[in-house]
């Protein structure tokens, strides 16, 4: 039988007021190769496309945090309107290189070679028992860099860059909220980069 | 405790952790160092720790998953689990949670959760999508989820393996 993908609401959309919205993240984020994801092992809830529950890597990898200060990094998206198909969402990420040393400045070359990644952060905003405080960004089609500068004039010679959806690319949904059993388990794993031991 | 952390932090009595940490590994490995080399420093940390994991290695039979390293034993708990400290009555504490069982990669043969405490805790608060309850067998977490990250619906193709 053909499975009729255009779905509408199911459910009421309410404002829980012992969560009112907080802006920001939290201001360390992982990065992650999108080619390090296992994207079998890695689920999504079989009723809940946008929640994440389980971000595993392949054997042997890990993601790498990217440290900030205050709201240094950030994360936004947008709709991405298709005229005759399901509309889609650009993901984008800004972060900030603070220290432009030479290590910091080859990771930050390799991520202009071409690559796709994930990012995962933390929102300042958590949720009813912290249950929504982590996003990943990328999931599906994987973030580009689209910016990278630096200037000795602007912005404390920082290096300053962007990764999003490429157009045309763009994803499937909005930053899918993760969740791995608890909030307590979520960061731990993203505190640990959420390394795979090699098998 | 990273590399540039060891080259460059002194104690509070002045003495450089770069000076005591070469004394431990030279007394420990018996071999020449060259302080001045960065990717030798990081070489012999990495080699360190490996060393010291090793010696640290649990007997109790339960593996962690490594990103679960280091998880609180229960909500509120300052007591943070990882392969090197983990005991029976950890692991069942951790196994007796929700969905315990996932954290593990491996658990000894014969050993069983005992039954599962009462959620009395925001920790325990989650989407009722993802209440399931949580399968016998140990498996990687990852086996025992509902669906795959990418599904056919998300790329609008009928063939998901079109994406591999």
């Amino acid at each position: 039988m053909a499975v009729d993908c255009t779905s509408g609401l199911t459910e009421d959309i309410l404002f829980d007021c012992y969560n009112a919205p907080v802006g920001g993240i939290e201001q360390d984020v992982v990065l992650i190769n999108k080619n390090d994801v296992d994207v079998v092992a890695t689920t999504t809830d079989a009723n809940n496309r946008t929640l994440i529950t389980n971000l595993q890597l392949k054997p042997g990898k890990t993601g790498y945090k990217l440290t900030g200060v205050k709201q240094s990094n950030g994360k936004a998206w947008e709709l991405v309107k298709k005229e005759n198909a399901p509309d889609k969402f650009k993901h984008t990420f800004s972060g900030v290189i603070f220290n432009p040393g030479a290590e910091n400045k080859l990771q930050a070359d390799n991520l202009s070679r071409g690559g796709s990644y994930l990012v995962v952060v933390e929102q300042k905003w958590k949720g009813a028992g912290n249950i929504d405080a982590f996003e990943v960004l990328g999931a599906i089609s994987g973030m580009e860099l689209s910016t990278m500068t630096n200037n000795s004039k602007e912005n404390d010679n920082m290096i300053m860059f962007e990764l999003s959806s490429v157009d045309g690319f763009e994803e499937p949904t909005m930053p899918k909220t993760l969740l791995e059993v608890s909030y307590a388990a979520t960061k731990t794993a993203f505190d640990n980069n959420f390394v795979q031991a090699a098998i | 405790m990273d590399i540039s952390t060891i080259a460059s932090g002194v104690t509070t009595d002045g003495v450089r952790y770069l000076q005591l940490f070469l004394t431990e590994y030279t007394s420990i490995f018996s071999e020449t160092v060259n302080p001045s080399c960065n990717k030798c420093l990081s070489n012999y940390l990495s080699k360190y720790k490996r060393h010291v994991m090793s010696k640290n290695q649990n007997t109790s039979g339960y593996v962690l998953h490594a990103k679960y390293e280091n998880i609180p034993l229960e909500f509120g708990s300052p007591i943070l689990v990882n392969n090197s400290n983990i005991t029976e009555e950890y692991a069942q504490t951790l196994l007796s949670q929700d969905e315990g069982e996932r954290y593990f990669y491996s658990i000894p043969d014969g050993a069983e959760a005992k039954p599962k405490a009462p959620a009395k805790t925001k920790e325990s608060a989650k989407p009722k999508a993802t209440q399931a309850k949580a399968p016998k067998e140990t498996k990687p977490a990852a086996e025992k989820e509902s669906e795959p990250l990418i599904k056919a619906e998300d790329l609008n193709v009928n063939d998901a393996a079109v994406i591999e």
